[in-house]
């Protein structure tokens, strides 16, 4: 229970190893303060990522507002997609869901999740007898 | 059709191309023990034009050296890998894309014009326009706008 403070919960139906699916890459980091989460999310705009928290739940949807299909162009080679997507993380106890922030910048979508401040992580010093 | 832009022949350096022909079958092995560095790519065709989109999130459009050789159009990024610098005390839990050096090329049809290409770098996918006219010349530097 100590590592896995973060974990999607639900994907989409495509999840899997294809790219032209609409699940972004992710990096997450860790340091003393809390998480960063970084979302692939190539050819989305600000206006087209909806970061969400309700409860312990936080949902990072994309949804495209325009319809780029031009007719008289045609997909010769197709590797990645700018579907819409849907990504939920459940939140731990100890992420201070008021502080939680996120900015979008060319195309990587970062989300920091810091930790309470009186957070004090469970340890516990174990005898070998 | 597929002579017209064609990708120079490096199939296993790429996650994408081989994603492509193994389609689902790669679900096993990607991408949850591998980061991706090659980024993907989309080719579109219009009238008049084709386009190349390149998916290559968090860099700026400085970072990218887009030359052509001959017939080939090389979209190439070297950049030092500052953020270890600025969160030295981090640690990845996750690691599943990281653009920081790659180079990837496109071989051109003889009927795409070399002093007609732009580019340009926008929500992290780098776009190149090439039209379509013929008018052979041997190397050219394209700026990013």
């Amino acid at each position: 229970m100590n590592s896995v403070i973060i974990r999607p919960v639900k994907f989409n139906k495509n999840c899997g190893a294809k790219l032209s699916t609409s699940t972004p890459l992710v990096n997450q980091y860790k340091n003393d303060k809390g998480y960063l989460i970084e979302l692939m999310v190539p050819g989305f705009t600000n206006e087209e990522i909806d970061v969400n928290l309700e409860k312990n739940i936080l949902t990072i949807q994309g949804i495209k507002s325009v319809n780029e299909v031009n007719q008289e162009s045609r997909m010769i080679q197709r590797g990645f997609s700018k579907e819409n997507f849907k990504l939920q993380y459940k939140i731990s106890e100890n992420i201070d869901n008021e502080l939680i922030s996120a900015s979008n910048t060319n195309g990587v979508l970062t989300i920091y999740l810091p930790l309470k401040s009186e957070y004090q992580p469970f340890t516990k010093k174990i005898e070998i007898k | 059709m597929r002579n017209l832009i064609k990708r120079e022949l490096r199939p296993f350096n790429s996650l994408a191309t081989f994603d492509q022909f193994f389609n689902n079958n790669a679900a096993g092995f990607w991408p949850y023990d591998s980061m991706m560095e090659m980024p993907a790519f989309n080719i579109i065709e219009e009238k008049d034009q084709y386009i190349i989109e390149l998916a290559v999130p968090g860099l700026n459009k400085d970072d990218f050296q887009i030359e052509i050789k001959d017939q080939l159009l090389t979209i190439k990024v070297e950049k030092e890998q500052s953020t270890e610098s600025e969160e030295n005390e981090s640690k990845y839990i996750k690691r599943e894309f990281s653009f920081h050096q790659f180079s990837r090329s496109f071989t051109l049809d003889k009927n795409i014009s070399k002093d007609d290409i732009e580019a340009s770098y926008e929500n992290g996918v780098l776009i190149v326009n090439l039209k379509k006219i013929s008018n052979p010349e041997i190397v050219k530097k394209i700026e990013i706008k």
